[in-house]
């Protein structure tokens, strides 16, 4: 399956290794692999059956020494300030997509703070479930992709996010200047495609090098962790301490928990209340 | 000489049913047949498909941003429309299939129009899923890269499946007709070509009839569940997601049950329109009105029942999601059109349908139109609130359509109607062969009732079955007793092709 | 006039007091601490170790309520982090006792780190760990029902049968165009 974009790539060449690139060619890989992940039988979603297949499960055994990337995001400190939402859309040229969304809430009790929403990569992904080309796919650190290249722009996907994470480019997206030239993958989806969705990927891109993603580095607050499950760590880029003792001492909760979803963003309990203390760094 | 002259009136009635169908039904067929209307009707919906092919390319120009469509509501008008279509076309797996498997002999004259809606219906609905891509370049990526987990995927099957079976299904019972008029004079010999290609060089012959006879059934018994299956999968495009107003496990029999609802309407309203531009009503007559009256009103009634139960039982638990939803519906910005649904789409229906008053040719053509109105708005309502509905704290998202979505899907209307217009110009609209057999059977049951009862068969009537709606002429032509056999003993074939008298 | 003058100087002697005092208070050193650190083993082995810590102030005594961080140098996301292992409160006996679970395999240094409270200065002690299995704590569940006999192939049989009987009509088609009598010219009646 060599499609254009297949070979206008090869003939421009890959990123070396040193640059942080990978030594296959990504999209052939990623094509291949979702066209596999499609067909591979190990994931039956027949009425009642097994959903344990390598595309959705969290890792397959064996798996452990890849990290499981996960964040938490702590309302105690979330000021609103929207500069993750910032940060992403430069790094990612969205537009005026915002693939991390902040929200004004006021909950039941009369308290009233602000809830930033990235994608939350779950586990039981619905949006992977659903795609009729396996164009949304799992890679190893257990991040949702998509491959732009075989999306056939249903927005099922979008549909089936309980959490309205996806944004669709609708008309011609605005790429920067040069950005045909760039290597498109999933991890960093440039050039963006008409007619097929885009979301945060928690910065794969980066992620892969040992970069914090662009949120995590942007919050004056400190507000968002970035952590692995395998190796029980995160950081804020102040801080880093086990992600489980955050996850337990800060009574950590995910959204719309009882959908089954099995999100790997979770939430510190908090009204802002930490803003006002915490100098922004 | 017990042949007197009633029973010569009596065969002139019986063989002149039998010219007055064939011509009726063969007349539109002559390209002498398009008149000033017939050109101006075929013009006025091209103009229409042409029109909303421009906006199609408009659109895949310019992408999905020239319609009213949004992060928050991504799906709308071409979701609903190929809903509404899919579920028209069951029209012809209940009437066709299920009437046949029940032997119910009224259905005669309306399987052909039954089975050329399915087809038609089922090209159209599939072409609004095409049109609602966001890559319509990629479609064959569907079967390079198919991933068996996705509803789309099962839909694919099941339409695709659904297709090759109801052109089969179609094709199957038109062998004899087009046999009969493939060597019309009156015809095109381009198009008695085709007709010679496509009638398996039928002659009639008794192996003929049981092969094609099997093949019917065993079609008949198939389509079925794959009729079922097709609505079933297009339901759970919505049941398999987690949104309120969708996350509901009865959307399969419900989606099912609203298809057949629809479909039925669509052959009455069809039916209703080819039986007075072709002059039909003496073999389509006012009793297949009422009996498909009847199954529209209790789909209606279950249609309702399926309706309140999922709005009753949401309604009482009122989860958060939910009780937005449920209020927006019925009070709130989509109440006027979930109340138009209601009430005229389904209530005034079925009162017309449940009073004999109402229960007239006009009054069920009304309420056949009334459901499909009502049926439209109904997945409209299905689709676009529960995607409007706010998911994260955020707004209720808006849906206003463009001129793109409205053209094209006035543009598929126009289609539907377009293609069947040119198909009944093609094909003959009533199966003439079998409302033929449906006669001789009748015939044929009266003798031996006749013989059994002990009443000498000297051509006389029996007094009964006058004018009871079906076409059934009257008397016998002969005074054999063998069923159905010519004066010269052989076994007459079928459909009676090319004579000399039935010109 | 004279009290008058005596209540400001007094209330100006004051205020230097005070503000002596406080300045006296916030330059004055801090009392130098002791931190001692030790574990039953300094080798992991796919377990928790536990670390005893022991703060005691300059003349011995154990130092309670304090707050020792355990942490670890660890290499995450591109750089070096100190990574807090585990927290406590020293109790009355000046002890606490703190976990330390490596994720990494290999050398590892952790340093007990009390941050200096109530006058005391902060201080830190260091030990070795060779971890020769680190502990794993991520055991991740699978998703979804497990029968591992499902495939979601299974879907195209029933379409498989479908389309197997759309041949078996088509076949019956053949048959009847076969019974028919070939000729190019349309026939008369067979009958």
């Amino acid at each position: 399956m060599h499609t254009d974009s297949e070979r206008r790539d090869q003939g421009r060449g890959e990123r070396s290794p040193a640059e942080g690139g990978c030594p296959l060619s990504r999209r052939a890989f990623l094509a291949r692999a979702a066209a596999t992940a499609g067909s591979v039988a190990a994931a039956g979603r027949v009425v009642a059956a097994l959903r344990g297949e390598p595309a959705n499960a969290a890792t397959t055994a064996g798996q452990t020494e890849v990290p499981q990337w996960a964040m938490v995001i702590d309302l105690g400190r979330c000021d609103g300030c929207k500069e993750c939402t910032t940060a992403c859309q430069k790094t990612h040229f969205t537009g005026d997509q915002e693939w991390i969304q902040v929200f004004e809430v006021t909950d039941e009790g009369g308290g009233h703070y602000f809830l930033p929403r990235p994608c939350m990569q779950c586990e039981n992904a619905p949006c992977l479930n659903v795609c009729p080309v396996g164009a949304t796919f799992r890679n190893e650190n257990g991040t949702v992709l998509i491959n732009h290249d075989i999306c056939i722009g249903c927005r099922f996907c979008m549909a089936a996010c309980p959490y309205g994470a996806r944004s669709f480019n609708w008309g011609e997206p605005e790429n920067p200047p040069g950005a045909s030239l760039a290597q498109y993958t999933p991890e960093y989806p440039i050039p963006h495609r008409k007619g097929t969705p885009d979301k945060c990927m928690f910065c794969a891109h980066d992620a892969e090098v040992g970069k914090l993603p662009a949120c995590v580095s942007a919050c004056p607050m400190s507000a968002i962790w970035f952590g692995d499950l395998v190796r029980d760590i995160a950081t804020n880029g102040l801080e880093t301490v086990k992600l489980s003792w955050l996850l337990t001492e800060r009574n950590a909760y995910r959204l719309k928990e009882e959908l089954g979803t099995r999100p790997r963003v979770w939430y510190l309990p908090g009204h802002g209340q930490q803003s006002e203390e915490v100098t922004p760094v | 000489m017990s042949v007197a002259v009633e029973p010569r009136i009596d065969e002139t009635s019986a063989d002149g049913a039998r010219v007055r169908l064939r011509e009726r039904v063969e007349a539109p067929l002559r390209s002498k047949a398009w008149g000033v209307k017939g050109r101006l009707l075929v013009a006025g919906l091209s103009l229409v498909v042409a029109w909303g092919v421009f906006a199609w390319i408009h659109q895949v120009r310019d992408g999905l941003a020239v319609t009213g469509l949004s992060n928050h509501v991504s799906w709308g008008l071409y979701i609903t429309n190929f809903v509404f279509f899919i579920g028209i076309s069951h029209a012809g797996t209940l009437v066709s299939a299920i009437l046949r498997l029940t032997h119910a002999e009224w259905r005669r004259p309306i399987t052909r129009l039954a089975e050329m809606i399915t087809v038609v219906a089922l090209v159209i609905g599939a072409s609004m899923v095409l049109v609602d891509m966001g890559r319509p370049d990629r479609l064959l990526n569907v079967l390079r890269f198919p991933h068996l987990r996705s509803p789309i995927l099962w839909d694919i099957l099941s339409i695709s499946t659904y297709i090759l079976g109801s052109l089969i299904y179609l094709f199957l019972p038109l062998v004899p007709d087009v046999a009969a008029l493939r060597d019309s004079p009156a015809l095109g010999r381009v198009r008695r070509r085709i007709y010679r290609a496509l009638s398996l060089r039928w002659t009639g012959l008794p192996e003929q009839r049981v092969a094609l006879t099997r093949a019917i059934g065993i079609m008949a018994v198939v389509i079925v569940p794959v009729a079922v299956s097709v609505h079933t999968v297009v339901s759970w495009i919505f049941g398999m997601t987690l949104r309120e107003g969708w996350n509901s496990t009865i959307f399969g029999p419900y989606f099912v049950v609203g298809a057949i609802f629809s479909g039925i309407a669509g052959i009455i309203v069809v039916m209703a329109i080819f039986r007075r531009a072709y002059r039909l009503e003496e073999f389509i007559t006012e009793k297949h009105f009422r009996y498909l009256g009847s199954l529209l009103m209790v789909l209606g009634l279950l249609y309702v029942y399926f309706t309140a139960s999922e709005y009753i039982t949401v309604g009482y638990k009122l989860r958060v999601g939910d009780d937005a939803l449920l209020s927006a519906l019925l009070v709130g910005r989509y109440a006027v059109l979930f109340w138009t649904f209601a009430i005229g789409g389904t209530l005034v229906p079925i009162l017309l349908l449940a009073f004999r008053r109402t229960r007239t040719v006009p009054g069920i053509v009304s309420a056949a139109v009334l459901v499909n109105v009502g049926m439209w708005l109904k997945r409209f309502v299905i689709v676009v609130p529960s995607m409007a509905l706010p998911l994260m704290p955020w707004e209720w998202g808006t849906y206003h359509p463009t001129w793109v979505e409205w053209s094209i899907t006035a543009a598929a209307f126009a289609g539907f109607a377009l293609v069947f217009v040119l198909l009944a110009r093609f094909f003959p609209v009533i199966s003439v062969w079998e409302v033929e057999e449906g006669w001789e059977q009748l015939e044929v049951q009266e003798r031996w009732e006749r013989l059994e009862v002990g009443v000498s068969h000297d051509g006389q009537l029996d007094g009964n079955g006058h004018g009871n709606g079906d076409g059934h002429p009257n008397g016998h032509r002969d005074g054999h007793l063998e069923p159905a056999q010519h004066a010269d003993g052989v076994v007459p074939e079928g459909p009676p092709i090319a004579t000399g008298e039935e010109r | 006039m004279n009290a008058r003058l005596a209540a400001i100087g007094l209330g100006a002697l004051l205020a230097a007091a005070l503000l002596a005092g406080t300045a006296m208070a916030s330059t004055s050193p801090a009392a130098p601490t002791h931190l001692s650190i030790s574990a039953p083993t300094t080798t992991v082995s796919g377990g928790p170790v536990a670390v005893h810590v022991l703060l005691t102030d300059q003349e011995g005594k154990p130092v309670q309520g304090a707050l020792i961080r355990l942490v670890s140098t660890v290499t995450f996301m591109g750089s070096d982090h100190d990574e807090v292992m585990d927290e406590a409160q020293t109790d009355s006996a000046g002890k606490a006792v703190l976990s330390f679970a490596p994720a990494d395999g290999g050398p590892a240094t952790v340093t007990a780190r009390f941050a200096g409270s109530q006058g005391l200065a902060p201080t830190d002690a260091a030990l070795s760990f060779d971890v020769q299995q680190p502990v794993v704590t991520y055991h991740p569940t699978p998703v979804g029902i497990q029968a591992p006999w499902a495939r979601s192939y299974f879907i195209l049989v029933p379409f498989l049968g479908i389309w197997f009987t759309y041949l078996v009509v088509l076949r019956q088609a053949r048959k009847v165009r076969r019974a028919g009598v070939p000729s190019p010219s349309p026939q008369g009646s067979a009958g």
